[in-house]
């Protein structure tokens, strides 16, 4: 009997390992990383969106800045300014990146005291291609309200004279709005994101929809300029808007629609992104922007906080 | 050509062998079939541009001791008519190399198996209808003790025949079956009149998988268990198997499992046979790969309940064949000899037998599915039957040896087959409903001549309405027989297609060998063998077999 036990056991374990059970068959097809969502991916219910009752129209400050770069802290300091004057409708990225070829000069190095890291890819590819575009990118501190530019092509401009452009861009027509809704799993950091983007206007182009990751404030050492021209650090600085990347990891994000569009337009967009390990849920936001990929003017501009 | 070479080294290796004295024993067979086909509008009969075909097969087996080698060569020229197409050129269809020792029997290359009924793995060949899902790889059988029986098996399957190279299955089956008598193994058992035999089976099937919407499984696996109990005589055996999810392109890629399901009861005495059996089939049809469809690549068997008829009219018209996506039967058999010399069963006994069996569809309850993350298309359990009829079949047989010289049998038949299920006709929907007498007279002239008549006819309301058969033959014994068959479609609702189908053969044996010629027309039918069916086409041409054993 032993012997038949030593046969047969071996045998019927074989056979059984040999068999796979899938519980799960589907395949599912969608713009998001379904291994994200922590559980099957089929009990995800998709966000639906209503109308639109926005009319106006929202800007986009981009301020080029460094932590090593004394003059900035007022750019950033107006750059508030703007934004409390006009709450909901002004938005700011405080991209860390300089006027040259990959975007990284000595304004945003780091060393024991400015131990912490603001840049990221995307932020520096934005900054080198700008300023090799030649649109008025020289140095830091430096931006743009909405990539508007003036008569001779230029959308980068000294932080004094963003105030007059932004109310300007604030009282231009709306072309473009904007919704988004969100879902934050935190057994994986992933976000997925739903957007839908209407067209009010018959508009031609090429139109491309990108997503800002802001994160909202952090402490951190800034050299800033006092009188007499005297640069010194201040330790417990309060950065804010910190640009930390773009969803997808895309600079320029995707095509949303080309040539002639319709007034009316809808598309609906999904995406998918895992928040770095040092961001805090709580403490960041999405821009969410969508801008002519020929001319890089901001079309609109909303921001998203995830809900909870 | 590794085929070929495998042979033929066997086969030398084996032949020097014997040529050295040790002794050995060929033995084998071959069969042909050669068809002159002419085209005839009138029935549907096509010949082909090549207007003679060929099947032709020849075993060798070569055995010395407990050794045995053999080959079976087959040639396509290509297939006759109704033929499967994928069986083409000549070549080498099946060899293998054996060991069958006292308690160990092991294979090499191609081998059939079955384990228990078949309801998990039966690998055979049904020459008729073109199947073959031959293993071929290595298989063992060992008896360790007296009563029990252990199986393994492993290999891929037959699936086609191409240019005379035999072309496997995608997937390759793994199987362990191992069978019990407990009177052998428990002592004081064996004298027992309680007699019982338990066995159990495993099957796997790995077949790689890409496909970019559905997770398949590569390894699907199948299982169950048996039992076989007598007593006295009375006796039932049963069998139950479950297979795990196998989505193939015939079920829809649905990962429902299967099961199925096969009890027979019965009770016998001298004169009397009563036999029930019951029958539960659902998605447990299983193959070798997952993308074939027909009757190639079959990993096992699923059984029909209902006899096999012979006749011409019952067993080509409306025969029905399993539903390979489930069904639910039930079949009677009883069998009673009129005992002889008595009023009612004459000088040499009378012997009835009556048959009746129904098939209907399997209960499949949608409540619980979910297509759309499971995609399990319905639950269902074991017996549950719907109220669609899939067949009914009563047939009933006297038959009776009324002297030294004449004897006589009548056959009513009933059937309603569901056309809608398995569609046989394109002219009927619905349930054709037929009645089928025949009447079979065999008279002996005298110790070598023998004449025997048919006379068949079919009675129904739709298709092709109502047929006549008239089957004339003559025997001179041993050697020659002759025969005439008239089938004559005298109800076809197409007065133009109310024809006669005239058919005579005749045939000779010498010894060992067989010829046989037949000319005429054959209507177009299905041929079904054991719930296993194709569509035979219409032909009209010669037909000549040639059949030789040594």
């Amino acid at each position: 009997m032993k012997k038949l036990i030593c046969i047969i056991f071996p045998l019927i374990t074989l056979t059984f390992v040999s068999c796979d059970k899938v519980e799960f068959p589907v395949v599912f097809e969608s713009e998001l990383d379904t291994s994200l969502y922590p559980g099957n991916f089929l009990d995800y219910e998709y966000p639906e969106f209503g109308d639109n009752p926005n009319t106006d129209k929202n800007i986009l400050i981009a301020d080029y800045t460094g932590h090593k770069c004394s003059f900035c802290p007022p750019a950033a300091a107006k750059a508030e300014e703007i934004k409390d004057a006009n709450p909901d409708r002004v938005f700011i990225a405080a991209i860390h990146g300089s006027a040259e070829v990959g975007g990284y000069g000595d304004f945003q190095k780091t060393d024991a005291l400015y131990a912490r890291d603001f840049t990221n890819p995307i932020g520096l590819e934005m900054a080198s291609t700008f300023f090799q575009m030649g649109i008025g990118f020289f140095g830091n501190p430096s931006g743009n309200v909405s990539r508007v530019a003036n008569e001779d092509g230029k959308f980068f401009f000294p932080w004094s004279d963003w105030g007059d452009i932004s109310s300007e861009v604030l009282a231009s027509e709306l072309n473009v709005n904007i919704q988004a809704k969100s879902a934050y799993f935190p057994e994986t950091k992933g976000v997925y994101l739903h957007t839908d983007t209407e067209f009010l206007n018959d508009m031609n182009g090429t139109f491309n929809i990108v997503t800002y990751i802001i994160e909202d404030s952090y402490v951190s050492p800034q050299l800033y300029r006092i009188e007499g021209g005297l640069e010194v650090t201040d330790t417990f600085y309060v950065h804010h808007d910190i640009h930390r990347g773009n969803v997808f990891d895309e600079t320029w994000g995707r095509l949303l629609a080309s040539e002639d569009i319709s007034a009316g337009t809808r598309i609906r967009n999904d995406f998918s992104h895992v928040l770095p390990d040092d961001l805090n849920p709580s403490n960041m936001h999405f821009l969410i922007v969508v801008y002519n990929r020929e001319t890089f003017e901001v079309e609109q501009v909303i921001k998203h906080v995830m809900e909870p | 050509m590794k085929n070929l070479l495998f042979c033929v080294f066997t086969l030398i290796v084996f032949g020097a062998y014997s040529q050295l004295g040790k002794g050995g024993n060929v033995t084998g067979n071959m069969e042909t079939n050669v068809q002159y086909l002419n085209n005839d509008s009138l029935i549907g009969a096509v010949a082909p541009e090549q207007k003679v075909v060929m099947n032709s097969y020849m075993n060798v087996n070569y055995s010395v001791g407990k050794f045995r080698a053999g080959a079976r060569f087959e040639s396509y020229l290509p297939s006759i008519a109704g033929y499967p197409n994928f069986y083409t050129g000549t070549g080498i269809g099946y060899r293998y190399a054996q060991y069958a020792g006292d308690r160990i029997t092991v294979t090499a290359g191609n081998f059939y198996e079955q384990f228990g009924s078949g309801l998990i793995l039966r690998s055979y060949e049904e020459r008729a209808l073109g199947l073959d899902n031959a293993m071929d790889g290595a298989s063992i059988k060992f008896s360790p003790v007296d009563g029990v029986v252990l199986k393994g098996v492993m290999g891929k399957q037959r699936v086609d025949f191409i240019e005379g190279n035999l072309v496997n299955s995608e997937g390759i089956i793994r199987g362990v079956d191992g069978e019990i008598n407990l009177n052998s193994i428990i002592p004081n058992f064996d004298q027992s009149d309680f007699k019982i035999t338990i066995g159990g089976s495993l099957v796997s099937r790995y077949q790689a998988a890409s496909n970019d919407t559905l997770i398949l499984p590569k390894n699907v696996g199948s299982y169950g268990g048996r039992i076989d109990m007598k007593y006295k005589r009375f006796y039932l055996n049963g069998e139950y198997i479950y297979k795990e999810n196998d989505p193939t392109q015939l079920n829809g890629y649905i990962y429902n499992p299967g099961h199925g399901a096969l009890i027979n009861f019965g009770y016998s005495q001298k004169g009397l046979g009563i036999l029930l059996t019951a029958k539960s089939l659902d998605n447990i049809l299983f193959r070798s790969d997952r993308t074939i469809e027909g009757t190639q690549a079959f990993i096992n068997y699923l059984p029909a309940t209902s006899n096999n008829h012979t006749y011409n009219l019952a067993g080509t018209l409306y025969p029905y064949g399993t539903n390979l996506f489930g069904e639910v039967a039930y079949q009677l058999d009883v069998l009673y000899k009129i005992p002889k010399k008595t009023k009612l069963g004459g000088r040499y006994g009378t012997d009835l037998h009556m048959n009746v069996s129904l098939t209907s569809g399997y209960e499949r309850n949608t409540d619980n599915a979910d297509m759309q993350k499971r995609r399990i298309s319905y639950t269902a359990k074991p017996f549950q039957m719907t109220d669609s009829v899939y067949n009914f079949d009563f047939n009933f047989h006297v038959t009776r040896k009324l002297n030294k010289k004449f004897k006589a049998s009548a056959h009513y038949f009933h059937f309603v087959y569901n056309n809608n299920v398995n569609p046989i006709t394109k002219l009927a929907t619905g349930y054709i409903h037929s009645d089928i007498g025949v009447l079979d007279l065999s008279y002996k002239i005298n110790k070598n001549h023998t004449i025997r008549t048919e006379l068949q006819g079919l009675f129904t309301k739709t298709d092709r309405g109502n047929w006549a058969t008239l089957v004339v033959e003559y025997t001179i014994s041993p050697n020659w027989f002759f025969t005439i068959i008239d089938q004559y479609n005298y109800g076809h609702p197409e007065e133009k297609l109310q024809l006669h189908y005239v058919l005579g053969a005749f045939g000779y044996t010498y010894n060992n060998s067989r010829f046989m010629f037949m000319y005429g027309k054959q209507r177009a039918g299905i041929l079904c063998v054991g719930g296993v069916c194709r569509p035979v086409p219409a032909t009209n041409g010669l037909t000549f077999t040639f059949t030789q054993s040594f």
